[in-house]
């Protein structure tokens, strides 16, 4: 269970789905891809481009139509589902409802494969459990029955169960996908640190890119016009950020890190001012779609303070207590 | 043995077994007029044999050996069926094995019986009433445990499938002796009433079945030949729909054959079986437009009734021109028919009612069992 | 999957040892009670003595009452055994043993036999004996449960089986009602007589079959316990924790046709305990780990039938009513109760 020199590598992989009557439908296609021991990779793309499929193959879920998937040098193909259980474990983005079963009697499933024929757990085996509790912020809630808790509390028991399993890789299909804001963040900063001190290998495929770029260690991209790996900040600086949106109205900004609309500009501002207020007065105008220049000719001028806000036109200045009053004068003026 | 070769049965099933002769030239012949027994006497001991005694059965025999109450069973008996004589108790599965009985005045040792609302000898009747005779059951469904609390000397069954086979093992491991009575499956009138010489061994009382037998035999005969003479035989049609299927005899049939005796001239009789087959409504209508006389309507008891089954039987002409006899004279209102019952044992009063119905001017008597139906 | 701490529902221990004493109650009841009316010391007298006693009483005793109740047990348990793992394995709540069409294949075999077809399956020296119906309808279900096989092994998705298993079940009602409506009103009566089921025709010589046929599915129910927990979670989960989905459906389908296949064999095909008593389980036990409820199903199984066959044989009065009709009649409403008293609790997932 501990042996974790465990390198994935996708090798020309197409993924996809049988149909009736010959051709698979490829859905995927070329992939090269890879990760290696204490790595988090983040898989992104847009919906539908197939980033379930890829990572249900890559479990062994379904076959592949060309090319290889090897784990440490071996063909995925060749290692029996008995053998796969203690490498990789999976949480799907499945919903499990079953009666009658607590959230320990879940994440203890995580032990499957090392347990004995009926199932008995050992005393190693409940501390195990236990701990991977403990570790989605889920203690208390051992006894609950599964149905009723929340569908993040679920989704996190799940990720709890793949804990459990304790293998080498692990391998999560949205796994953030249900979770609030703060536990988005608990679940990466945990994953995150199974990656770089357990030194597994964490795969995980989610749409919160902001996060995602934060933390992770690589990017799998998968875009209709090609695949990239590499780090977030590569993914950044070479643009392929950019080949995710297929509309003209999202753009990614390289100085802030995010993802903005593009818009039409409405009217020119410059702004004045320091710290905070200046900061979030710029994205208050930007959200709006007014454009901000510093040196060109401007049609307005905004002095950000602490808690007032100056604005200066041609014509004349006024003052405004909040930027909710600042934007919507600005609204009816413009 | 037998368990570990359920694959060979599968293999039958897959391959499928073909070849079924005619049944007719595989039948051992016994007796003057019955197939389905024979009684045969070896140094005082008198061996039963029944041959085939299920529908589309075939090879199959079945001896039971009689062994007088209170003697010593010789060695040679020590692993066959036996059945200790005279049976003094006796459970019957059929209604029809009562009129047997009665012939040989044996009503009073039938200590069981299935079926009992259809029983129509009323000295029986009484002693169904009175709780001294139970019901036991049907099939599958038999009451073991009635069957075995009235001690019987006897269970006398009649099998229509192989299945019936089932329930005799599971009595014979109670220690019950069973015995398969096939009388019904004889096509011939007389060959069903000679039953009688083989349950009156089992009685001891052979010499009264013979009796009876051959005064039937005589009577019979002298009445098939009394309508043998008349040259002009009318057609006939029998049967009617059960729910849309119309079953009618087959030519060799029991019903049949006693047409044929009777000097009529059966629709179906170029039908080569001795069982019953279906007949499709236009079938039926063409008999119909043909016939002169129409019998064994079912329950049907009036033109009336006839017509509310099915108008369209006013386009069998038989219904408007011809005339129409029912067996149900003596149908009681709880079901039983005689015909079935005393009719069965006694053929030559059968054969009397449709020589009347056919040929009125030989026969003075009364109809016993047929209604003329207005 | 270790038991978590109970809380608003009895200890597991207890719930066994109270559903134990049931049991043995029942069970001598049904050989106490029956059509004919024996004093309780005749019974122990038939049992246990070897004196002079009624032969009568004996032979009812030994040669009917204790066979058939033991055919009840193990009926009970097998149709409820193998009701529990179709509901797992495919996730339905309305699974029962017969969704492979088991039942339907057995039909088959007893109509081409009863209604007059043997000539198809004739093999002569087999037609006699109590052994010939129920060959040809083990035959049947043997004949339905390899196509099963067949097609799960390559077919991927659970549901297609769970489908192609109720279109076998129809596909065979539809030949043997044509069968049936070629057939006479005798031979059409010995056939809907099997269908109702009974008990009591089982001889000591088949119960020699019937007994390790139903432990020998039992034994294979037992290997599988990890495997149905698995089941649970959904086929994906399953394989993801290493179980082999093919060769574990491919023993848990034989455990079923050999549980429901031999006692329709036997007995007719006998309804609703299959698919009630697991639901019934669930309640009382409130778990869904099949270390307790593949154990609890076989004893509460026993249990019901036992009672079913008690109330079926009227004690005391001189008819008996076909067992099946007794199971429903007593099923129906217990599921009911069931159903509204605890609805969470009834479905599978």
């Amino acid at each position: 269970m501990s042996e974790n020199n465990f390198n994935i590598e996708l090798q020309q992989l197409s993924v996809g789905y049988e149909q009736p009557g010959g051709n698979p439908l490829e859905i995927l296609k070329a992939i090269n891809f890879s990760a290696t021991p204490g790595e988090m990779v983040a898989l992104i793309g847009s919906n539908g481009i197939g980033k379930s499929t890829l990572l249900r193959t890559l479990a062994g879920f379904q076959p592949w139509f060309s090319g290889n998937i090897q784990i440490s040098g071996r063909n995925l193909k060749n290692i029996s589902s008995k053998e796969v259980a203690r490498i990789m474990s999976f949480v799907s983005t499945e919903n499990v409802r079953v009666p009658n079963l607590s959230v320990f009697d879940l994440v203890a499933y995580g032990r499957f494969p090392y347990t004995n024929w009926i199932g008995m757990l050992s005393e190693q085996d409940k501390s195990v459990v236990d701990e991977a509790i403990k570790n989605v912020g889920l203690r208390g809630f051992e006894n609950r029955p599964v149905m009723q808790i929340s569908d993040g509390e679920r989704q996190r028991a799940m990720i709890a169960r793949a804990l459990a399993q304790d293998t080498p890789v692990i391998i999560l299909d949205e796994p953030t996908a249900y979770l609030d804001v703060s536990n988005k963040y608990e679940i990466f900063h945990l994953l995150q640190v199974l990656a770089n001190e357990k030194k597994k290998t964490i795969i995980l495929s989610t749409h919160d890119l902001n996060i995602a770029l934060r933390e992770v260690d690589k990017l799998w991209i998968a875009t209709d016009s090609g695949n990239y790996q590499g780090a977030p900040e590569d993914a950044v600086l070479q643009g392929w950020l950019n080949q995710l949106f297929k509309n003209d109205h999202v753009g990614f900004d390289a100085n802030e890190g995010e993802f903005f609309f593009k818009k039409e500009f409405k009217a020119k501002v410059k702004v004045e001012g320091e710290g905070l207020p200046l900061t979030w007065t710029l994205r208050a105008l930007n959200r709006k779609g007014y454009q901000i220049v510093m040196q060109a000719e401007h049609d307005y001028r905004v002095v950000a303070n602490e808690n007032s806000w100056e604005l200066n036109s041609k014509s004349n200045q006024k003052t405004f207590g909040s930027v909710y009053q600042l934007l919507t004068f600005l609204e009816k003026h413009c | 043995m037998q368990r570990l070769v359920f694959i060979f049965i599968l293999l039958s099933a897959l391959t499928g077994c073909s070849g079924r002769q005619n049944q007719n030239t595989d039948r051992i012949k016994s007796n003057k007029y019955a197939h389905g027994f024979r009684v045969t006497k070896n140094e005082n001991i008198t061996k039963l044999s029944v041959f085939n005694p299920w529908e589309k059965a075939e090879n199959i025999s079945v001896d039971y050996y009689l062994h007088p109450k209170g003697s010593l069973l010789p060695d040679s008996l020590s692993d066959k069926k036996i059945i200790k004589t005279p049976v003094k108790r006796v459970i019957c599965l059929s209604t029809t094995h009562i009129a047997f009985l009665n012939e040989l005045d044996e009503i009073n040792s039938i200590v069981g019986i299935s079926g009992s609302q259809y029983v129509s000898n009323p000295k029986l009747r009484k002693r169904i009433e009175s709780g001294e005779v139970p019901d036991v059951g049907y099939g599958q469904n038999l009451n073991y445990e009635q069957i075995v609390s009235q001690q019987p000397d006897l269970v006398m069954v009649y099998g229509v499938g192989s299945e019936v086979t089932s329930y005799t093992q599971k009595l014979e491991e109670m220690g019950i002796p069973v015995i398969l009575i096939a009388e019904y499956l004889e096509e011939n009138p007389l060959g069903k009433a000679e039953w009688i010489k083989f349950i009156g061994a089992l009685f001891e009382k052979e010499k009264k079945a013979n009796t009876f037998f051959s005064q039937v035999e005589k009577e019979y005969l002298a009445l098939k030949q009394l309508a043998a003479g008349e040259t002009n035989q009318p057609k006939v049609l029998v049967g009617a729909p059960y729910n849309v299927t119309w079953w009618v005899p087959g030519g060799n049939s029991y019903m049949a054959n006693l047409i044929a005796d009777a000097g009529g001239d059966y629709l179906g009789k170029d039908n080569q079986s001795n069982e019953s087959f279906a007949i499709s409504f236009e079938n039926a209508l063409v008999w119909g437009s043909q016939a002169d006389v129409w019998i064994n309507m079912g329950n049907l008891s009036s033109k009336k009734e006839i017509r509310d089954t099915d108008e369209r039987f006013e386009n069998f002409n038989v219904f408007n021109e011809g005339r129409l006899f029912n067996n149900i004279k003596k149908l009681h209102p709880h079901g039983g028919n005689e015909f079935w019952e005393s009719g069965t044992v006694n053929p030559h009063l059968v054969l009397r009612d449709l020589i009347h119905i056919f040929h009125p001017k030989l026969i003075q008597e009364e109809l016993i069992y047929y209604s003329e139906i207005k | 999957m270790k038991e978590s701490v109970p809380h608003k529902k009895l200890p597991v221990p207890l719930i066994f040892s109270l559903l134990g004493i049931l049991f043995v109650l029942l069970f001598v009841a049904d050989i106490l009670l029956g059509s004919i009316i024996i004093p309780v010391k005749e019974v122990f007298h038939s049992l246990f003595s070897t004196s002079e006693t009624n032969e009568t009483y004996r032979t009812i005793i030994l040669s009917f009452r204790l066979p058939k109740a033991l055919t009840a047990i193990m009926t009970g348990a097998a149709l409820s055994l193998s009701g529990l793992q179709m509901q797992t394995v495919f996730r339905n709540p309305l699974a029962g043993p017969y969704v492979l069409g088991i039942s339907a294949g057995a039909s088959l075999g007893v109509a081409l036999f009863v209604l007059g077809f043997s000539s198809v399956l004739a093999a002569g020296v087999f037609t006699t004996g109590a052994w010939p119906l129920a060959l040809v309808a083990w035959a049947g279900s043997f004949l339905v449960m390899l196509l099963v096989l067949f097609v799960s092994m390559k077919v991927n998705d659970i549901m297609t089986i769970l489908i192609l298993g109720i279109l076998f079940t129809s596909a065979v009602s539809a030949i043997v009602s044509i069968l049936q409506y070629f057939s006479n009103e005798s031979m059409l009566k010995a056939f809907i007589v099997w269908t109702m089921g009974s008990l009591g025709n089982v001889t000591k010589a088949q119960l020699s079959v019937l007994a390790p046929a139903i432990l020998a599915g039992i034994l294979l129910a037992f290997l599988k316990i990890k495997d149905l927990n698995a089941f649970l979670l959904g086929e994906n989960y399953a394989r993801s924790l290493g179980v082999s989905i093919k060769s574990s459906r491919i023993i848990i389908f034989l455990s079923t046709s050999l549980l429901a296949g031999t006692i329709t064999a036997f007995c007719g095909p006998i309804g609703f305990i299959g698919i009630a008593v697991p639901h019934i389980c669930r309640v009382i036990f409130k778990t869904a780990n099949h270390l307790i409820l593949v154990p609890a199903v076989i004893l509460t199984g026993s249990i019901v039938m036992l009672f079913s066959d008690i109330v079926s044989q009227l004690p005391g009065m001189q008819t008996t009513l076909p067992i099946n009709s007794v199971t429903a009649l007593i099923g129906i409403p217990v599921i009911i109760w069931m159903i509204v008293k605890n609805k969470k609790f009834v479905s599978v997932s």
